[in-house]
């Protein structure tokens, strides 16, 4: 049986770029994005299901910044079809995830694939309210899928555990970034990939009124940063007496 | 009228969660003089969590309890939380930013139309709203939202100290029996694994190691000097992929957070994606041949030298001074 599998894909700032803040707000010109990391493990996933089972895999993105190259990208490395809904502005997750279960809706679908949290909110929330919305049953961080005639067998970290749970399609599943390491697109599959279907679409959307930003400020990092100086048996044995004066404290 | 508030207790492995004492915390955050009502869901063998909850600063603990309850998944959960947060109509409902939490918390907030604003790492309160903020961008910025409703919140680890457990008893205990439903994926296979995360998560005492460490001989040395202080090892992803250790103890975004008196990071460069984990770490020490890792700006103190010469020595030099 052929697997019709999709994967969200979120688009997010590169982790370790300079971020400006001006009057209260993160400043976006010049910075550097990608696909979530975490979402990226998660369409390698669909990819190897895709050639184990057979199938289709479909990448859905919610972006309100330009995102069809990353789309490309996920073509070029084994997707079979994208969808970009482009809205004007970053929105909460509550609403993101509305707009995916509208698209989905009238979509076919086995399986959902999306990473277990985003690096740019952090707040893994767009996936179970996906599946919340859906009346999708759903399990968080999944390790393993294998299937058996009608059966679906999930297996997933849980607190250190080992969990494996039956049940049937469809399911929504969570995938943690260290699963996978995503694959590279070949040049040939990138030629290929222009080829492709991409469909760009926008929505009619509300952001969310009863949570408002107030502001955006940087991390603070006050810690000391000394440095030890001097040979260095005299700096590892100033840090033994630091240690063990921190200890007795 | 005082404000209720709900905290939705974790366990992990059979334990209460660190996590759920931090909400308890943090709940007096968002009023001094509030009802805190905490939910646990479990089977018979979690009535001593239930009755050792009561030793804190709760006004009731509820625990439900059904046989299909040992190992609940989220997914089945929800519809019993769900009725019962309909019943006590809580001003505010706290989680844990843990795996279970987190999508507990946006399944409520989706099914109950309740705002949600995760990973907060401070709670303020004005006359009308709350003032929370919260860590975003792998940690790097933190934004500030006003919350004008009731609302769920789901903490960020470490970022409040657990509540300390009182010598009389305080909470009252109610039990409630629900009906379970089969749920959709039921539990067929459990492998339990001893993972210490729990340990690692409330060690006082912290070594871990990074890429820098180069081989398991590098990892090796740290585990000792984390034995001989008393505390517990951890790793840094770049550890991981260097493949001296697997990933149940790694520290960062996507590992345990923690909050140790002494952290001792050996060869770990300081990608904000880990530092974001230690943040609640006391005093900080870095060991680093490189003089421009970033985890010198993130630490009190820091040596610059290879973890193959830093750590005998140090190792001697603890064992030294426990002998004076």
């Amino acid at each position: 049986m052929g697997m019709n599998i999709i994967v969200l894909l979120s688009i997010v700032l590169e982790a370790n770029q300079q971020l400006m803040i001006e009057n209260g707000k993160i400043q976006h010109t010049n910075l550097k994005e990608s696909v979530n990391p975490p979402d990226e493990a998660a369409l390698e996933e669909a990819l190897l299901l895709k050639e184990a089972y057979g199938g289709s895999v479909t990448v859905l993105t919610v972006h309100h910044r330009e995102a069809e190259k990353h789309l490309r990208r996920a073509l070029a490395m084994g997707a079979d079809n994208a969808i970009f809904v482009k809205t004007d502005e970053d929105l909460e997750p509550a609403v993101i995830a509305k707009l995916i279960a509208e698209q989905l809706s009238s979509l076919p679908y086995d399986l959902i694939l999306a990473g277990d949290f985003s690096t740019n909110g952090g707040s893994g929330q767009v996936g179970p309210r996906v599946a919340t919305i859906l009346g999708l049953p759903f399990l968080s961080k999944a390790a393993k899928l294998e299937v058996e005639k009608e059966a679906v067998f999930i297996t997933k970290e849980s607190n250190g555990d080992l969990e494996t749970y039956k049940g049937k399609f469809p399911v929504l599943l969570t995938i943690p970034q260290g699963l996978h390491t995503p694959r590279l697109p070949k040049l040939s599959s990138i030629m290929k990939a222009k080829q492709k279907p991409l469909e760009k679409k926008t929505a009619a959307y509300q952001n969310q009124k009863d949570i408002q930003t107030v502001d955006f400020s940087y991390f603070v990092n006050d810690r000391k940063k000394i440095l030890l100086e001097g040979e260095l048996e005299d700096k590892v044995k100033q840090l033994a007496q630091i240690i063990q004066s921190h200890i007795q404290e | 009228m005082k404000k209720r508030i709900v905290i939705i207790a974790e366990k992990r492995q059979d334990k209460l969660h660190s996590v759920t004492l931090e909400c308890m915390e943090a709940a007096t955050k968002i009023s001094s003089d509030s009802e805190i009502v905490v939910l646990l869901v479990g089977d018979d063998d979690d009535e001593s969590i239930a009755d050792d909850l009561m030793y804190y600063h709760c006004d009731r603990v509820v625990f439900m309890k059904n046989s299909k309850l040992s190992r609940p998944n989220v997914h089945t959960l929800l519809p019993l939380i769900k009725q019962f947060i309909e019943a006590e109509q809580p001003y505010a409902v706290l989680l844990g930013q843990t795996d279970f939490g987190k999508t507990l918390a946006a399944c409520l907030s989706e099914s109950l139309k309740l705002p949600l604003v995760s990973n907060i790492v401070e709670i303020k309160t004005g006359p009308d709203s709350l003032f929370v903020t919260r860590q975003i961008l792998s940690g790097n910025i933190i934004n500030k939202v006003q919350i004008n409703n009731h609302c769920i919140l789901s903490i960020k680890q470490k970022a409040w100290k657990a509540d300390n457990r009182l010598e009389e008893k305080k909470g009252i205990k109610e039990i409630q029996s629900p009906i379970v439903n089969n749920p959709d994926f039921s539990l067929v296979r459990l492998e339990k694994k001893s993972s210490g995360k729990e340990e690692l998560a409330n060690a006082n005492i912290i070594a871990a190691a990074g890429r820098g460490v180069g081989n398991e001989s590098g990892y090796l040395l740290v585990k000792q000097l984390a034995e001989t202080l008393g505390g517990k090892v951890g790793v840094s992803r770049g550890a991981v992929e260097l493949g001296v250790c697997d990933a149940s103890n790694q520290i960062g975004q996507t590992g345990e957070t923690v909050a140790p008196k002494i952290y001792i990071a050996c060869g770990i460069s300081g990608a904000i994606q880990h530092l974001v984990g230690i943040t609640s770490a006391d005093i900080i020490i870095a060991i680093n041949k490189d003089e421009e890792a970033p985890i010198f700006q993130a630490s009190d103190y820091g040596i610059v030298g290879n973890v193959f010469d830093v750590l005998p020595l140090l190792e001697k030099g603890l064992r030294s001074q426990d002998s004076q």
